[in-house]
């Protein structure tokens, strides 16, 4: 059966399509051409005047997984607050800073949202964060496995074992924790905290091993590269959250050695120390080197002025910031040898002169940052506010006399601090398609999401076009899944399923002998008992696996369109 | 999972019997009896060799198909205002199950184990806490303290797994521990472990006392008579002196109402050492897939354990919808007991009470109107079950031709069978 979305204006950056006015054709899940010989389409939806774009894709929510369900524990106030009650079609649950896996799915595909992945998986926790996923509907999802900090591979790093080795080690985690990606937090860091490390500079030895961030970011971004994995190292630097690190996070783009790197949750990575108060907007300095680096991408970690809470595996940082804590709960894990996780409470206040900064940081690297290729919008769910607040978020970014009525209510020092008023940019309905579908598509490697050319998933949101862009967010008229359709006028009216995507890194299979020792002299798990399966993934029918090619980084200097073509 | 291809041998077998979940266990399988080959515990000796009787799904006490049994629940089920679903001993897969139905039925979750879980859940969520997992204490604990019971009652192989002298990732020679209980002596007490007499329910005043000895060792304490006051000023200087210290307890030995308070008190002690080192506490818990339960309830509902789904939405209240108390007070009008991994009796209730059974056969049939015998995951069929840290869940292979069915499956036939219920009403 056909179906024939008629007469919508068709915001696709990827096939370099600005609004232009056109047919859509969905067959069998997928988008296709017209029908040759114009052959009329078994279903007709007239979308005239109306906005269309492929599914959003966040490419960094925390989502799922061990210390997601810490902090919905602790959390308790946000599920007795807001409860979803179960209707025909919806599991019951609620929760707005860390929904329940139903409620999550369900809001995510009201907002036109198609995919969402978990950046923060780690390897010893990867069978819950898959268990997780398996029971958040709507989306398609991956993880992003956390290496770095792992006694594994600091083990080699430092007995000097060469790249092939570190090589071979990382994809076998890859495909053990059925991973789509690489992602490396507070380098050394966590590690460090464990021998009573309480910071880490780039260029500080680590406690026990004596490696510097700077080498395990090298090691790893080599890796990255020469296994093919289409998305860059995903780094959360060091020093998250301290004025000044912003040279921090320059050094680790010099560390990346011009191999391709994905800056993450930017906005808390960007801090000066200027002023009489010692903490600065570096927003500018930052974009600079973006800019003028093609191979560096970026998201933002936007922060909203909410109570939420801070999930990270950075157990140095979160441990540094418990005095912050509101409410007082906070927890800290060391975990498996492998990594660690904390939970922050935190209410940002838009009178608080740090929170009004880091705001306002947050927009200035969204403005700032030239190519929305390499942009990426999110706010680090929970960490700098609930994935709810996106269509919030792109009105900022759309409209620049509401950004600065927003801007004239915050901290007075604050606005004194910023440039924000002084940045005139207005994100186009077409940049906000890139930085919410077709630039994280492109960026994880998904060829066939985030774009509405023939061949395309047929995961589609179409709004409104009207001028309150908060308003047109947060109401698609339709959303399809996979050529479903799942959303009419923001309500959800079909419950489907996604698929979880995944890699499978070439690599010696001799690795996973050595591996296999390791297990059994140090570790209370047994490497076959470590490894999920596909079974798993596919989880009785509920999920589905699709393996991605390692073919490296897509078009990263490559104009608009280019992947297509 | 274990691999078939040793003959009747499966290797790297994990044992679902107690939380620790230990997989490096070697089954021999001759028919369908199991039996264990090389090192293992009691308990999981007890659990994997246990002669499953045969059984059928009864209605009544009279031998029924599994089908009609199903139609029978989903009937008493439909007819029910509030279902309490407890007990649920089950895999990952039959908790989604059974979540599934609570949700749908307006029913509550409670898991036989649940007075533990909330002496440890109730101070993470209050108060939170710095906490580890077993591979970390194995490489890193040189000191460990281990508060009241001895765990190795519930957890066999805890000390052996975890604090054997074997090789540790940071010392090539082994680590040299200090391992000191605080509680009560037991027959078994032996020499790698330096007890401090302490009576249980003076707990938390010993732990107290500790954290107050902290800032001062040396402070003058009136009060303490009968806590060993000495031993403790030795330990308030001993414990900063760790690099990575370690306080573990297991709350299946503690009680109310005192538990929780030393539960705080020791999640609070850690806390106040890691200003100047490494410490952090491990909570043992986790029997019959706990921890699973409660991971479960959390992800799909927002809430833990001890929630009703009674107004078509999750309420949390871990005294109100306690197991106890819904029995005592008659407030549930259907109980629905699971124990997929040892055949546990349901709790005592009143007579009147409908009862839907789904357990592993044992020697007594259970009383109850309806019972649905099941498979135990990890023997019977596949599943996946939570450690006691609730980092790690591992998969439990099938390890013989059952024909009994697992809870999941009996919680789809449900589902279904509501399905109809509700089509024919």
């Amino acid at each position: 059966m056909t179906l024939k979305l008629e007469g919508g204006r068709i915001y696709d950056p990827a096939n370099g399509r600005d609004g232009e006015v056109g047919d859509l054709y969905v067959e069998d899940g997928r988008i296709v051409a017209a029908p040759a010989g114009g052959a009329p389409a078994d279903e007709v939806i007239d979308i005239s005047g109306k906005v269309v774009m492929a599914g959003g894709i966040d490419l960094h929510s925390h989502i799922a997984g061990g210390k997601v369900n810490i902090a919905r524990t602790i959390m308790r106030r946000d599920h007795l607050d807001s409860v979803a009650q179960r209707t025909v079609l919806e599991r019951s649950g609620g929760g707005l800073v860390t929904p329940s896996t139903f409620t999550a799915g369900y809001r995510y595909a009201e907002l036109g949202y198609t995919a969402a992945f978990e950046p923060a998986m780690l390897p010893a926790n990867a069978r819950q964060a898959h268990m997780e996923l398996a029971d958040t509907p709507m989306l398609d999802k991956g993880c992003y496995v956390m290496l770095g900090n792992d006694d594994v591979t600091l083990r080699l790093l430092a007995e000097g074992a060469g790249q092939g080795r570190i090589n071979d080690v990382v994809a076998w985690t890859i495909a053990a924790t059925q991973a789509l990606g690489v992602k490396v937090v507070n380098p050394g860091g966590i590690s460090a905290f464990k021998f009573n490390g309480r910071n880490l500079g780039l260029d500080e030895a680590s406690p026990h091993y004596g490696l510097t961030p700077r080498a395990i970011l090298r090691a790893l971004t080599h890796a990255v590269a020469e296994l093919g994995v289409p998305h860059p190292l995903h780094v959360h630097c060091n020093d998250l959250g301290i004025p000044g690190n912003f040279e921090t996070t320059l050094g680790t783009i010099e560390a990346a050695d011009g191999r391709p790197v994905h800056l993450t949750h930017l906005q808390f990575h960007s801090y000066g120390t200027e002023g009489d108060r010692k903490f600065s907007s570096a927003a500018a300095e930052i974009a600079e080197v973006v800019n003028s680096r093609p191979q560096v991408s970026v998201d933002v970690g936007q922060i909203m002025f909410a109570q939420t809470v801070t999930a990270s595996g950075d157990t140095m940082s979160q441990y540094r910031n418990r005095g912050h804590a509101h409410p007082k709960t906070w927890v800290c894990m060391d975990i498996e040898c492998d990594a660690g996780c904390g939970l922050v409470p935190f209410r940002y206040r838009d009178k608080a002169f740090v929170n009004a900064m880091q705001w306002a940081i947050g927009l200035e690297l969204f403005l700032l940052v030239e190519d929305p290729w390499r942009v990426f919008l999110t706010t680090d769910h929970p960490n700098g506010a609930a994935f709810l607040s996106y269509p919030h978020l792109i009105r900022l970014l759309m409209d620049r006399s509401f950004r600065n009525e927003r801007l004239a209510t915050i901290n007075k020092a604050a606005q004194k601090h910023s440039r924000l008023a002084s940045l005139d940019r207005e994100y186009t309905l077409n940049e906000i398609a890139i930085v919410t579908r077709a630039g994280p598509a492109r960026i994880l490697g998904l060829a066939d999401r985030g774009h509405l050319g023939p061949g395309a998933a047929a995961d589609i949101a179409v709004y409104d076009d009207l001028e309150d862009r908060e308003a047109m967010f947060s109401v698609p008229a339709y959303v399809f899944k996979d050529g479903r359709l799942v959303v009419r006028d923001g309500r959800l009216i079909e419950v489907v399923w996604g698929a979880t995507h995944s890699l499978r890194p070439d690599h010696d299979p001799g690795i996973e002998e050595r591996l296999r020792d390791h297990f059994e002299r140090y570790h209370t798990v047994r490497l076959g008992n470590f490894r999920i399966s596909d079974a798993e993934i596919e989880d009785g029918g509920q999920g589905r696996l699709i393996l991605q090619d390692c073919a490296g980084p897509v078009g990263e200097t490559d104009p608009p369109g280019a992947a297509e073509s | 999972m274990s691999g078939r291809d040793h003959g009747g041998l499966h290797r790297d077998v994990a044992c679902p019997f107690c939380g620790l979940l230990c997989d490096d266990l070697t089954i021999d399988r001759s028919g369908d009896r199991l039996a264990l080959r090389g090192v293992a515990c009691d308990r999981a000796r007890a659990g994997f060799e246990r002669p499953l009787p045969a059984a059928t799904p009864l209605i009544d006490g009279r031998e029924a198909s599994l089908e009609n049994a199903v139609a029978e629940a989903a009937r008493l089920m439909t007819a029910s205002r509030l279902p309490l679903f407890a007990g649920l001993g089950a895999d990952v897969e039959g908790l989604r199950g059974l979540t599934a139905l609570a949700d749908r039925c307006g029913g509550v979750l409670d898991h036989m184990h649940g007075d533990a879980l909330f002496r440890n859940l109730t101070v993470m969520t209050e108060r939170g806490w710095m906490v580890t997992t077993l591979s970390e204490v194995r490489n890193r604990a040189d000191l460990v303290l281990i508060v009241g019971p001895d765990p190795r009652a519930s957890y066999p192989r805890f000390f052996e797994r975890c604090l054997g002298s074997s090789e540790t990732l940071f010392s090539e020679h082994g680590l040299t521990r200090r391992i000191l209980r605080l509680g009560p002596a037991t027959a078994d007490t032996d020499g790698e472990v330096s007890l401090i007499p302490c009576d249980l329910a003076r707990l938390p005043e010993a732990i107290a006392l500790l954290r107050a000895l902290l800032h001062d060792p040396e402070r003058s304490i009136s009060g303490a008579e009968g806590l060993p006051l000495g031993t403790l000023r030795e330990l308030a200087r001993a414990l900063p002196e760790a690099s990575y210290g370690v306080v573990v307890w297991a709350v299946s030995g503690f009680e109310e109402p005192w538990g929780a308070l030393a539960v705080e008190g020791l999640s609070e002690l850690v806390r106040a050492l890691n200003r100047t080192t490494r410490f952090s506490g491990l909570p043992l818990s986790g029997n019959d897939n706990l921890v699973g339960a409660n991971n479960v309830a959390t992800w799909q509902s927002g809430l833990p354990l001890r929630t009703a789904f009674a107004r078509g939405r999750p309420e949390h209240d871990p005294l109100r919808f306690a197991t106890r108390r819904l029995l005592d007070d008659g407030e549930a009008d259907l109980l629905i007991w699971v124990s997929a991994f040892q055949p546990a009796p349901p709790p005592a209730r009143p007579a009147s009470l409908p009862t839907i059974v789904l357990a592993t056969p044992g020697d007594a049939r259970p009383e109850a109107d309806l019972v649905i015998p099941v498979g135990t995951p990890g023997l019977d069929h596949a599943g996946r079950a939570f450690r006691s840290d609730s980092v790690i869940a591992l998969p439990l292979s099938a390890l013989r031709d059952s024909a009994l069915p697992s809870v999941a499956e009996v919680c789809a036939a449900l589902s279904n069978a509501l399905e109809i219920e509700a089509a024919a009403s």
